[in-house]
C-alpha cells in the first residue's frame, strides 16, 4: 500500500470532489453528485492500483484517463455501449448530452435543472480534474501545484452563481488542499537527515534558524502576508464586471414564476407584447428513441389579423383510433424514419396536446382525439396526462425539395398565402432583396431563414422596442411586422411571423406553428417547461407537406434549424450548430452563418443524424485544426531555431578564426559537443587522447572511423601542444566522420536530441540573450556613472 | 669525468663499488656539451631500460619512471617493504651508466659530515683540508635513508636541491649529472625516522616496486640463482651522454596550455578538501620537468597532457598529506590524485 499511496490518493480525490461542491448552488436537484463521486473514486482506485503495479507516470495517468472514459460509459452511457465498452454511438450520445448541457447552461439562470447532459459534463470535468490532481499531488509529489487545477475547477463552479458564495465552500476546498499539502510536506521533511537534534523536552531551540524551524518561520511569514493581502487587495483592485462561463447560468433574469396546475398555450399570439416572464414550471416530460429531437407542436395558426395570430375553429372527428393516415400529399420517395415518443405528466389543457408531426400511430388510452381536418393538428376532447405516439422524421432529399416548383394548388391553401396588408410594402421589399429572382421554392425558403437567422443582423430579445427610427431620424411606431423587420429585434413569434409573411410573399404557402422546444434531458427523460414554449413557421412543399423551418436564432432558448432547411453544406461546417448561431442573447447578432464555406455544394452530405454531431465538433474542429496547424508551423520554426543557431555559431566562429589551430580547436569543440549531445561524454579531465579512446570504446569505432578519430586527436594535440610552426592539418572531414559513426550506434532518442537540441545552439541563444541584456544594461550603467559623477562633482 | 673520491674518512659508509672502469664496446657515448637528438634520447633510454630489465624482472613501469627521473635531473625515492629489490634497482641503474657511484648505508648514528665531507687538519701543509663526503659522485645510492636521524637526513637538503655542498663556509660543486637514489621502508616499519616534508619534497618522484608477479618471480629465481646478473652487467652509457640527454630533455617544447594544466593540477591539490598539504611550487616544477622527460622518452618534441598525467602519481603522491578523514576512509593519496585528474579540465590554451 505504501507504493500505491492510498492515503494521499484519497485526499487528492476528496479535494477533486469537494471543489465541485459549489455546483450544488448552480444545479438542482443535486442528482449529479453520486455519479461524479463514482468518477472520482474510479480515478483514485485506478491510481492506487496502477502505482502498485508500475512506477511509470505515463502508464498510471493513461490508465486513469481510460478509467474515466470507461466509468463515464458505464455511468452515463448505458444503452449506448458495445459489450460494456464505449464505441462511436457512445460518443454520439455523449455529444448530444454535452450539447444539451451547453444549452442548459445558456438557457437557464441558476439554479438550472440538472439534466443528463449537465450530469455528464460535471462528471467528465471533475473526473479529468481528479486525474490531473492525482498526477500532480501523488505521482509528482507536488501538492502545491495541484492547487491550480483545483482552484480552476473551484472558480468555474463558484463564479457562475452570480452571487457571493458561502464561505464554507472555500473553507472545505482550501482545508482539504492544505491537509494534502501538510501531509506530504511533513512526510518529505521526515525524509531529511538532519544534524539538528529534535527537541525532546518540547522546547524549541529558538537560536536555530536552519532546518525545519527556518521553514516554519517562512511559513508563518507567508501566512501573515497572505492574510494582509486578503484584506488589502480587494480594497485596492477595481471591481470588474462579472463574467460567466459561456454566458450561462450567472445571468440573472427574473426566471421564477412557478405555477402549479394546468397550463395552456395561448392560441392567440400578440406580436406587440414583450415577454416578461418565462415559467420554469414543467409542462410535460417524455422519453423518446429519436436521435434528433424535434419540437412538439400544439397548434397551428393561419390567420393573421391586425397585430396578432388568431385561431380558427377546430373541425375534428373525435375517436380512439390508434393508427393515423399519412398526409395525402406526402410522396413515397421522401426518406423517413419512424420514432416513438412517450409523454408523461402532461399538464396541457384540452383540447391541446403536444405531438410531433407527422403522426403514424397513437396511444392515448381511453381519451378520444382526432386530427383537425384543415391543419392536421392533434386535439383531444379532455386532458390526457400520459400518451405515446410514433411519428415520422422526414428527411426530404434535395431532389424532392427542388421538385416543388410550381405554384400553389388547392383552395385550402388560399389563407396560407395571404400577406399582411399593413406590412406588405416592407415584406415585398425585403423578399426582393433576400430571395434571388430565379430561386426555387426551397432556395427561397432557405434564403429567408438564413436572412432572419444570421445574415440579416437580427437580435433575439424578449424585450421588444416600442418605436423605430425612420429615415428622417424620427421615432415611429409602425405595425409589428414592419417594426420587427426594421428594428431587427424580437423573439420567436416575431421571427416566425416574419418568415411566414415573407414566404407567403415569395409564393410559398406558410403558416404559424406553436408548441414546445424539445426541453432538457435527465437520464433519458426530457422535461419541457413553460419557458420552452416556441413558435415556428411551417412551409408547404408539394409532394412532402408542411415542413418546419427555424428562423429564430438561439436566444434564451436554443433553437436548432432542421437540416433540410439549410443550404447544403459539408457536415464539418453544418451551420445547424447552436454555437455558431448567435450563441446567446448578448452575442453578436451579425455573425453570418456558413460564411466560411463557399465551395461546399455537395447536397448528399447533409444528413439528419449527422447534424448534431457535426454541430458540436464542426466549426470548433475547423478552428482547432487551424490553431493546431498554426502551432505546428510555429513549433517547426521554433524547433529549427536551436539547430540553426548551432550551425550559424559554428560557421561564424570558423570564419572568424585567426589561424588554423584555432579552427582545429573550434572543430574539436564542436565535435565533442555533438558527441556529448548524443550522450557520449568523456570524464571532465580527459585529455584529447583519452577522449579519443573513450569515443572508440563507447561507439565501437572500427577501420576508417578509427583512423579518422586518430587523425582528429593528433591534429588537436599538434595544434594545442606542439611548438609554434608545426603543420596543423584541417580535421573537419574527420570530425564529421566520427560524429556520424558515433551517431550511428546511439539510440534514436539521443540522435533526435542531438539534432534538435544541440548544446552549441543553446550556447548561441544564451549569448544572444546576454547580448540583449548588455544592450539594456549599458544605458543604465551610463546613467549610473553620470549620476555618480555628478554627485562626486557636487561633493 | 669527475674524480672519484674514495671513502677513507667515512667510516660508516659502506665501501662503494667503482664500476665501469673499463669502457665496454657496447657503450654508447656522445660528445660532451651538445644536446642529444630525440632519436638518440630514445635509443639510449631504450638500451638503459633493457639493461636494467635484465636485472629487475617484470617491472618495466618502475624502470621507465626511474629513467624519466634521471633525465629530468631529479632524485628518486624508492619506498617499499624490505626485499623487493629497491637497492638492486638503484645499484643496477647506477651500474648501467659509466660514471662515479657512491653508496651510503644510512644508520641511526650516521653523521651529517659523513655525507657532505669534513675539513681535517693536514699536518703537512699546516692547514685544514676538505675531505669530500659520500655525496660527491654522479650517482649516490642512499640505502635505508629513513634509518638515519633527521639531523643526518637534513645534510642532503642543500646538495639535492642546489647540486652543491657548503662546509665551513666553503661551497663545493657536485659533479653533473647528479642523482640521489634513496631507498626506504614504509614509515610504519620499526626503527625508522620519517623523512621531513622538506626532505621528501626534494625527491622528484617516489616509486615502489611492489611484489613481482609469480612468473617474474620464477624467472628471478632462475636468473639470480647462481650468480647475480648485476655482476655481469656492463654499462650502456656514460655520464656525458646522460648530460647530453638531459640537455635534450630541457629543450622539449611546453605549450602554455600544458603549463596551465600543471599549475591547475597543483592548485587542485591545494584546494582539495581531501588533502591537508597540497603540492608545492617545487612540485609543480618537478611535474613539468618529469613530463618533459616523459615526452622525450616517447620521442616527442612537445609535452602532452597525457605525459603530465602519467607522471602525476609518482611526482606528487609522496608530497601531499591527506586529511584525517581521508585516512580514516582508507583513501590513499594516489586515489585522491586520480580523482583530481578526472576533475581538472585540460586547458585548450594557456589563459
Amino acid at each position: 500500500m505504501t507504493r500505491g499511496r492510498l492515503a494521499d490518493s484519497l485526499i487528492a480525490g476528496a479535494c477533486s470532489a469537494v471543489v465541485a461542491w459549489p455546483l450544488t448552488t448552480l444545479f438542482t436537484p443535486s442528482t449529479w453528485i453520486r455519479p461524479t463521486l463514482a468518477m472520482v473514486l474510479a480515478v483514485v482506485v485506478v491510481g492506487v492500483v496502477g502505482r502498485m503495479l508500475t512506477s511509470s507516470w505515463v502508464a498510471v495517468a493513461g490508465a486513469q484517463l481510460v478509467g474515466v472514459v470507461l466509468a463515464a460509459g458505464w455511468i452515463y452511457g448505458r444503452g449506448h455501449l458495445w459489450y460494456g465498452l464505449p464505441y462511436p454511438d457512445t460518443v454520439l450520445a455523449f455529444n448530444n448530452l454535452l450539447i444539451e448541457a451547453r444549452e442548459t447552461i445558456q438557457n437557464y439562470a441558476a439554479p438550472a435543472p440538472t439534466g443528463r447532459g449537465i450530469t455528464l459534463a460535471i462528471g467528465l470535468a471533475i473526473g479529468v480534474v481528479a486525474v490531473i490532481v492525482d498526477h500532480l499531488a501523488v505521482m509528482r509529489r507536488s501538492p502545491a501545484l495541484a492547487g491550480l487545477p483545483l482552484l480552476t475547477a473551484f472558480l468555474i463552479s463558484a463564479s457562475n452563481s452570480g452571487n457571493s458564495l458561502h464561505p464554507m465552500f472555500f473553507v472545505a476546498s482550501g482545508g482539504l488542499w492544505l491537509l494534502m499539502l501538510g501531509r506530504q510536506g511533513i512526510a518529505s521533511l521526515r525524509r531529511w537527515s538532519t544534524t539538528v537534534p529534535m527537541s525532546t523536552t518540547g522546547r524549541r531551540n529558538t537560536d536555530d534558524h536552519d532546518g525545519a524551524y527556518g521553514y516554519a518561520a517562512v511559513g508563518r511569514s507567508l501566512a501573515v502576508a497572505g492574510l494582509v493581502a486578503a484584506v488589502v487587495v480587494p480594497v485596492v483592485i477595481p471591481h470588474f464586471p462579472t463574467r460567466y462561463l459561456i454566458d450561462g447560468l450567472g445571468r440573472s433574469n427574473e426566471a421564477t414564476g412557478f405555477s402549479d396546475g394546468q397550463v395552456g398555450l395561448k392560441s392567440t399570439l400578440d406580436l406587440t407584447k414583450s415577454l416578461k416572464t418565462l415559467s420554469k414550471a414543467p409542462v410535460l416530460s417524455y422519453t423518446t428513441n429519436a436521435a434528433i429531437l424535434t419540437p412538439l407542436r400544439v397548434g397551428v395558426l393561419e390567420n393573421y389579423q391586425g397585430d396578432s395570430w388568431r385561431p380558427e375553429r377546430d373541425e375534428v372527428d373525435y375517436g380512439r383510433q390508434s393508427s393515423v393516415p399519412l398526409p395525402s400529399e406526402l410522396g413515397d420517395d421522401v426518406p423517413r424514419e419512424t420514432y416513438r415518443i412517450s409523454v408523461e405528466d402532461s399538464r396541457l389543457e384540452a383540447p391541446q396536446i403536444a405531438a410531433p408531426t407527422p403522426l403514424v400511430t397513437a396511444d392515448l388510452g381511453r381519451v378520444s382525439w382526432g386530427l383537425d381536418r384543415n391543419t392536421s393538428v392533434a386535439v383531444v376532447n379532455r386532458s390526457v396526462s400520459s400518451y405515446s405516439f410514433t411519428y415520422l422524421a422526414l428527411n426530404p432529399t434535395q431532389a424532392s425539395l427542388a421538385q416543388s416548383r410550381q405554384g400553389p394548388t388547392g383552395g385550402f391553401l388560399r389563407e396560407d398565402l395571404r400577406v399582411d396588408p399593413e406590412s406588405q410594402e416592407i415584406i415585398s421589399k425585403t423578399v426582393g432583396e433576400v430571395v434571388p429572382p430565379d430561386a426555387s421554392r426551397i432556395e427561397a425558403a432557405r434564403a429567408i431563414q438564413k436572412y432572419l437567422r444570421t445574415d440579416g443582423g437580427f437580435r433575439y430579445s424578449l424585450e421588444l422596442p416600442e418605436t423605430v427610427k425612420n429615415e428622417f431620424g424620427q421615432d415611429e411606431a409602425p405595425d409589428p411586422i414592419t417594426l420587427f423587420l426594421r428594428s431587427k429585434v424580437g423573439y420567436c413569434v416575431q421571427f416566425a411571423t416574419a418568415m411566414v409573411m415573407m414566404a407567403r410573399e415569395a409564393g410559398i404557402p406558410a403558416r404559424m406553428a406553436i408548441g414546445f422546444l424539445p426541453g432538457t434531458a435527465d437520464r433519458g427523460t426530457y422535461t419541457v417547461r413553460g419557458s420552452d414554449a416556441h413558435a415556428w413557421p411551417e412551409l408547404y412543399f408539394e409532394g412532402i407537406g408542411w415542413l418546419r423551418f427555424e428562423p429564430t436564432p438561439s436566444g434564451t432558448q436554443s433553437t436548432v434549424a432542421p437540416p433540410y432547411s439549410l443550404a447544403p453544406t459539408t457536415p464539418g461546417t453544418d451551420p445547424t450548430s447552436t454555437s455558431t448561431a448567435t450563441g446567446g442573447a448578448t452575442a453578436s447578432p451579425t455573425r453570418p452563418e456558413g460564411r466560411n464555406d463557399p465551395g461546399a455544394t455537395d447536397p448528399t452530405r447533409t444528413t439528419g443524424s449527422d447534424s448534431g454531431f457535426a454541430s458540436w465538433f464542426g466549426p470548433q474542429t475547423r478552428t482547432l485544426v487551424l490553431w493546431v496547424l498554426l502551432g505546428i508551423v510555429i513549433g517547426l520554426f521554433g524547433s529549427l531555431a536551436v539547430p540553426l543557431a548551432a550551425r550559424s555559431r559554428f560557421r561564424r566562429r570558423l570564419r572568424h578564426a585567426p589561424d588554423e589551430s584555432t579552427r582545429v580547436e573550434i572543430e574539436w569543440q564542436a565535435m565533442t559537443e555533438r558527441i556529448g549531445d548524443l550522450g557520449v561524454i568523456p570524464p571532465r579531465g580527459s585529455t584529447p587522447r583519452q577522449a579519443g579512446r573513450f569515443y572508440q570504446r563507447e561507439a565501437y569505432l572500427e577501420g576508417e572511423q578509427t583512423e579518422a578519430l586518430r587523425r582528429v586527436v593528433s591534429g588537436v594535440e599538434t595544434s594545442r601542444y606542439a611548438p609554434p610552426g608545426s603543420t596543423v592539418t584541417d580535421i573537419r572531414v574527420d570530425t564529421q566522420t566520427v560524429v556520424k559513426a558515433v551517431s550511428g550506434v546511439r539510440r534514436r532518442k539521443d540522435r533526435l536530441r542531438a539534432t534538435w537540441w544541440p548544446t552549441e545552439g543553446l550556447l548561441e541563444w544564451r549569448d544572444r540573450r546576454a547580448a540583449v541584456a548588455r544592450l539594456v544594461r549599458r544605458p543604465l550603467d551610463r546613467f549610473q556613472d553620470w549620476r555618480d559623477a555628478r554627485r562626486d562633482y557636487r561633493a | 669525468m669527475q674524480a672519484r673520491h674514495e671513502d677513507d674518512g667515512i667510516t660508516q659508509a659502506a665501501p662503494t663499488t667503482p664500476v665501469g672502469t673499463t669502457k665496454p664496446e657496447s657503450l654508447l657515448s656522445l660528445p660532451a656539451g651538445s644536446p642529444a637528438s630525440l632519436g638518440q634520447v630514445t635509443e639510449v633510454a631504450g638500451r638503459l631500460a633493457r639493461a636494467i630489465n635484465t636485472v629487475i624482472e617484470g617491472k618495466p613501469d618502475v624502470v621507465h619512471t626511474a629513467i624519466t627521473v634521471l633525465l629530468a635531473e631529479g632524485h628518486l625515492l624508492l619506498e617499499d617493504v624490505p626485499g623487493v629489490g629497491k637497492t638492486m634497482l638503484a645499484k643496477t641503474l647506477a651500474r648501467s651508466i659509466d660514471c662515479s657511484v657512491r653508496r651510503v648505508q644510512f644508520t641511526p648514528d650516521l653523521l651529517p659530515s659523513d655525507i657532505t665531507g669534513v675539513s681535517v687538519f693536514n699536518q703537512d701543509v699546516r692547514d685544514f683540508e676538505f675531505r669530500p663526503g659520500a655525496i660527491f659522485a654522479n650517482v649516490v645510492v642512499g640505502d635505508e635513508i629513513n634509518r638515519a636521524s633527521p639531523k643526518t637526513q637534513s645534510a642532503l637538503l642543500e646538495s639535492m636541491e642546489e647540486g652543491q655542498v657548503t662546509v665551513d663556509g666553503q661551497t663545493y660543486d657536485l659533479p653533473k649529472p647528479f642523482i640521489v637514489m634513496a631507498t626506504q621502508n614504509p614509515i610504519e616499519m620499526e626503527g625508522t625516522y620519517p623523512l621531513p616534508e622538506a626532505q621528501r619534497d626534494r625527491f622528484m618522484a617516489r616509486i615502489s616496486l611492489g611484489y613481482p608477479s609469480s612468473r617474474a618471480e620464477v624467472a628471478m629465481l632462475d636468473s639470480h640463482g647462481q650468480v647475480s646478473p648485476l655482476e655481469t652487467l656492463q654499462p650502456v652509457t656514460d655520464a656525458a651522454t646522460v648530460s647530453a640527454m638531459v640537455r635534450a630533455v630541457r629543450s622539449v617544447f611546453t605549450s602554455d596550455a600544458i603549463k596551465q594544466y600543471v599549475v591547475d593540477l597543483s592548485a587542485a591539490t591545494r584546494s582539495s578538501s581531501a588533502l591537508r598539504l597540497g603540492a608545492s611550487p617545487r612540485a609543480t616544477l618537478h611535474m613539468l620537468r618529469a613530463a618533459r622527460a616523459h615526452a622525450a622518452l616517447e620521442g616527442r618534441d612537445h609535452v602532452l597532457p597525457d605525459d603530465v598525467q602519467s607522471i602525476v602519481l609518482p611526482v606528487l603522491a609522496h608530497r601531499i598529506i591527506p586529511t584525517g578523514e581521508t585516512q580514516l576512509a582508507r583513501r590513499s593519496t594516489g586515489e585522491v590524485l586520480q580523482d583530481l585528474m578526472r576533475r581538472v579540465p585540460v586547458p585548450a590554451s594557456g589563459r
